[in-house]
């Protein structure tokens, strides 16, 4: 190494950034399951232990549809949620994509140093974004709070921030199952699902009483009220209480999740197999599946984390100088985006507003399909599931391509793969815009990483019962 | 929120949302019971051949938690329909404002019949025109005469209409209290006590514990379902090659058995008697022996998994022939196929031996006087009966038999090589010759289409199936699957070579199997023998020999050559590639000679192979 690069500018820092050491052999399955069960249960535990110091909490949240994406609660430890951890992936992937800073994957200390980076750059987010917060009166005015609050508020926002990146550390250095960052998004948003659709919350209001849970609510007027047909309808149609802004979610919604469930799973089954056999052991045979959803969540959760910083800055921007032209070009705010970038990125607040703004609707299909395939083609190369990368774990395991010489392996993988990342991404996106059309409880996003994280564990679970039917080499498996 | 939550004082929301969660339960799991697999899993349609003479006093083991998920399901059913009666038959008494009813009309009358009925209501009722004021003030009566003109007002008024239908009121929207279904007791602080007791109880103690046992109890119990200590019990006590007899003595030295007769002071005595009298068919009655019987399969499969991992072949044999002894309850000492057959007795089977009957075929190769006159002292329906059951008896029979290397014409060193078996059952007389290979098969047209109908799915069916009926086992006191064990050992070394793979519901016509092993790691010629062991049926054993010609990959050099080319690639991940070659070799000990350090490790832990 010549000249300085950009790895090499954290290697200083290196020795003072906590770090899980890698499990010496692999773990059994069981105990994986019970770190897994430890890590959640800290987590859940810190989105419900509310921060100290805080005054109020109650002004208008201007993250509010982003909380289910990034696993966040209000007013306590996981204020933060996972962005910090997302975003700085995001940066070091799309810098790493551009080749502003150059990585050499190949070599373990630069994957090490990579990996580096990104937590870096992460503990600097989770700071940066615990002072924004707390210093535009999120939690009170910063002149109410004192100084001193306002440290311990930062302080604290950072320390569970930090925590969260360890647990996500933890489950992916191969304690426990799969990502953090996913089980946690999976974990918020099943919670939220079973409460809209369960919630025992009543509304008193003058002509009646509706529950808040959508199933719930269904039973409720089903028995109560004379009219049956009304009764259905309301259980099925009701928007909310029209006196005033509280939204209700109804049965429609939660079968439109269903719905989005169901196609997500269908969707996983989609894959082009790659028949490859041994050179080391003649008469073995496997397959290396190239799946439609290569990239499975990746890409949305990129694309989020994209939008909600965006839309984060141009809020705070907006509060500042809401008279200048480049900020009102990123976005006007009342309770949500009403217009400018960040309105069109948005995602419509129902069907009929879709319908109503086709243009808002277009450049938000459109912007998100589009993000997502790129995301989706940038993330294959950064995690090791690039044709190049693929050809190489085979090669390392002397699997080739059955029909195909050891050195058209590369070709035809570089033929698949790219375009199932492609395709991936763009279908992810797809799914995305369309829950959010049909309404489906949370946000499209966050039931498709719900789904997609929820099946991922059923295949491990599978992969497990299963297992190893013979003793056989191993296929190698993606991510 | 705020704190001011309404509970459910009236006691009408909660039931509501009784009744969502138990519905939720018990909904599933009527929809699994009536439905699921655990109810489709019993095929009818097969013809028994020996029902008729099944001992009738048969012990069917029946799982509790069948009857346990019964009660469930009735009391969540009760509890159901309890609920919904309750909410169907509580209304909430709001004082909803209704126009109509004030009017005493019927609801979405015309705004013009809404006109015309006020017209005639304010002539009866208007405080003017109301003479007789006998029984009620004027207040009164002006009172109900601004309610009438309200209730007007809201139906034909546009702008009060409208607030009608959307909050239920002629005025303005109201205050919306928020509240939650349920009971009031819960929050009251008399009772909190036993709110936080019952969090305490659930949080502090059934959850640690249902964790503690999920996680000590994976612990204790091996991947066969039997104990850890059974498995350590047995485990020094292995030898390259034990008797029955001492099969026997570890069988009854399981803690599973063992814990059946907590009492005895010396319980494998104990049950050994007992055994034994079950195998000399003593009529004891007791109910020891019919426990012990019921754990026998669970304890023999782990015995049987336990010689596996050692490695020799002798113990693997013995307890497979231990199986079938417990099974039909046939003396160790005296394995005569035909005590299997009813009502016959010790010294008629030896004599019917003398005269070189001894298996089911050539009893059933005599005629009937020939039958009669070697069994004098049995009646017509008893020989009857012997012939028909002796006609059910399946025994297994190997057509043919071929190891091929796929896509090679050669079984090469190392190579994951295919035992390729058509199996049938035989009945009655039929007997199958012997079938042995040299090593010279070669892939056959349908090899091929099977092996690619195999690649596609690991699960795939090649030949046909037929459920096989319960075991012929009248001593078995319970129901026993008829299933074989295919293994092949190499009888030079008395090693297993490919460890014992069981199958079941063969028919009558073809079945083909392929089971995949690595071919020893050195070339030459290597006599094999392949067996396959019933667990049900004495003497009827298969073991034919199975030679396999292994050569140097150096036959397959062309090929191979053609394969290597272009190797644009830079190889780096050198460190990979060695641990995946490595891994292997740990995993796979084939071939390699004598190792009396066993890996077998009863905790299941994944120890052996690392990342």
């Amino acid at each position: 190494m010549s000249d300085l690069r950009f790895l090499d500018l954290v290697k200083p820092f290196a020795p003072f950034l906590p770090e899980i050491a890698a499990p010496e052999r692999k773990v059994p399955f069981k105990q994986k399951m019970l770190w897994t069960g430890v890590t959640l249960l800290i987590f859940l535990v810190m989105s419900q232990v509310p921060l100290y110091g805080i005054v109020s909490s109650d002004s208008s949240d201007p993250l509010l549809w982003l909380r289910m994406i990034l696993a966040a609660n209000r007013g306590t430890l996981m204020e933060l949620g996972i962005s910090p951890i997302v975003t700085s992936s995001m940066l070091v992937q799309l810098l790493v994509g551009s080749q502003l800073i150059e990585v050499n994957m190949e070599l373990k200390s630069d994957r090490e140093m990579y990996q580096l980076v990104q937590k870096f750059l992460a503990i600097i987010i989770a700071f940066g974004q615990a002072t924004a917060y707390v210093l535009t009166g999120m939690y009170g005015r910063p002149q109410d709070l004192g100084a001193g609050i306002c440290l311990l508020l930062i302080l604290q926002l950072a320390a569970a921030s930090l925590i969260v990146l360890l647990l996500d550390e933890l489950l992916q250095k191969g304690y426990g199952l799969g990502s953090g960052i996913s089980l946690f998004i999976a974990t918020i948003n099943c919670e939220n699902i079973f409460w809209k659709a369960f919630s025992p919350t009543t509304y008193h209001i003058a002509n009646g009483v509706q529950f808040e849970g959508a199933v719930i609510n269904f039973v409720y007027v089903m028995f109560t009220w004379d009219n049956k047909a009304a009764a259905l309808y309301q259980a099925f149609f009701r928007s909310g209480l029209t006196s005033s802004q509280i939204q209700l979610p109804n049965l429609w919604n939660f079968f439109a999740t269903l719905l989005v469930f169901g196609v997500v799973i269908y969707l996983q089954d989609f894959r082009v197999e790659i028949p490859i056999r041994s050179q080391k052991f003649r008469g073995y045979r496997s397959t290396f599946p190239v799946k439609l959803l290569y990239t499975s969540n990746t890409p949305i959760m990129l694309q989020s984390a994209l939008t909600s910083n965006l839309f984060f800055a141009s809020r705070l921007l907006f509060n500042r100088f809401s008279s200048n032209f480049l900020v009102r070009f990123l976005g006007v705010w009342e309770q949500t985006a009403t217009s400018g970038l960040s309105y069109y990125l948005s995602p419509p607040a129902s069907f009929q507003d879709a319908l109503i703004d086709p243009i808002h609707t277009l450049v938000y299909v459109f912007f998100t399909m589009f993000a997502c395939a790129l995301f989706s083609k940038l993330w294959i190369e950064v995690s090791g599931a690039s044709p190049r990368d693929v050809a190489k774990q085979l090669k390392s395991q002397q699997l080739v391509m059955a029909g195909h010489r050891e050195g058209s392996m590369y070709k035809e993988l570089k033929r698949i793969i790219p375009t199932a990342a492609w395709l991936s991404g763009a279908v992810v996106g797809a799914l995305a815009v369309a829950s959010d059309l049909l309404g489906a409880l949370g946000s499209g996003t966050a039931v498709l990483l719900c789904t997609t994280t929820i099946y991922g564990y059923y295949e491990q679970l599978q992969k497990e019962i299963k297992g190893d039917q013979y003793g056989l080499p191993v296929t190698p498996m993606m991510q | 929120m705020s704190s001011e939550y309404k509970y459910d004082e009236q006691g009408i929301f909660f039931p509501v949302f009784l009744l969502v969660g138990t519905s939720c339960c018990v909904l599933p799991l009527t929809y699994s019971t009536i439905l699921g697999p655990s109810a489709s899993k019993e095929k009818k349609n097969v013809r028994d051949p020996f029902q008729k003479y099944r001992p009738k006093d048969l012990k069917v083991q029946r799982k509790s938690i069948f009857r346990l998920r019964y009660i469930f399901l009735i009391l969540g059913w009760l509890a159901i329909g309890f609920l919904s009666y309750k909410i169907a038959n509580s209304r909430l008494k709001l004082n909803i404002w209704d126009p109509y009813e004030i009017l005493g009309i019927a609801k979405g009358t015309s705004v013009d019949d809404v006109r015309r009925h006020y017209k005639r209501l304010s002539i009866k009722f208007h405080p003017d025109k109301v003479r007789n004021m006998v029984n009620t003030t004027r207040e009164e009566v002006e009172k109900h005469y601004i309610e009438i003109t309200n209730a007007y007002r809201a139906l034909t008024d546009d702008k009060t209409r409208e607030n009608y239908a959307l909050y239920g009121t002629p005025d303005v929207p109201q205050h919306i209290s928020v509240g939650i279904a349920l009971p009031k007791w819960i929050s009251e602080s008399e009772n909190s006590i036993y709110i936080l007791g019952f969090y305490g109880l659930v949080f502090g103690i059934v959850l640690p514990y249902a964790v503690g046992k999920w996680w000590y109890g994976s612990r204790t119990y091996t991947r066969d379902h039997v104990h850890v200590d059974t498995v350590d019990e047995w485990f020094p006590k292995m030898e390259t090659s034990l008797t029955l007899d001492e099969l026997l003595s570890l069988f009854a030295s399981s803690k599973e058995l063992t814990s059946l007769v907590p009492n005895e002071k010396n319980p494998k005595e104990y049950i050994l008697k007992l055994l034994f009298d079950h195998l000399n068919r003593k009529k004891t009655n007791n109910f020891n022996t019919h426990q012990i019987l019921s754990q026998s399969d669970v304890v023999l499969n782990a015995l049987l998994s336990v010689a596996t991992a050692f490695g020799f072949a002798n113990p693997v044999d013995n307890v497979l022939k231990l199986w079938q002894h417990i099974v039909q309850a046939i003396p160790l000492d005296a394995p005569f196929p035909l005590l299997q057959l009813p009502h016959l007795l010790m010294e008629d089977v030896k004599n019917l031996s003398i005269r070189n009957i001894s298996s089911i075929p050539q009893f059933l190769s005599l005629s009937e006087e020939q039958t009669k006159d070697y069994l004098p002292n049995y009646s017509k329906n008893q020989l009857k009966e012997m012939r028909e059951i002796a006609n059910g008896i399946p025994r297994i029979s190997v057509v043919a038999a071929k190891v091929l290397v796929d896509d090679d014409e050669y079984i090469t060193v190392g190579a994951i090589a295919n035992l390729i078996l058509d199996l049938k059952c035989s009945y009655g007389t039929e007997v199958v010759p012997e079938v042995s290979t040299d090593g010279t098969e070669t892939a056959t047209k349908k090899d091929e289409e099977d092996a690619e109908k195999y690649h596609q799915s690991k699960d795939v069916v090649l030949g046909d199936v037929e459920t096989l009926p319960y075991a012929w086992a009248p001593y078995f006191t319970q129901h026993h699957k008829t299933a074989w064990w295919i293994y092949v050992v190499d009888p030079r070394q008395n090693r297993v070579i490919v460890p014992p793979f069981s199958i079941t519901d063969i028919p009558k016509t073809l079945r083909t199997f392929r089971i995949p092993f690595q071919v020893p790691p050195v070339a030459g010629t290597f006599s094999f023998q392949l067996h396959i062991m019933s667990n049900s049926y004495v003497g009827e054993d298969v073991i034919s020999n199975l030679t396999m010609i292994v050569k140097d990959t150096s036959v397959l050099q062309e090929q191979l050559q053609e394969e290597a080319v272009s190797d644009l690639e830079d190889n780096s991940d050198i460190d990979e590639s060695a641990n995946a070659g490595k891994d292997f070799s740990d995993d796979e000990n084939i071939g390699s000679d004598e190792e009396d350090e066993s890996e077998y490790d009863p905790m299941d832990t994944d120890t052996s192979d690392g990342e």
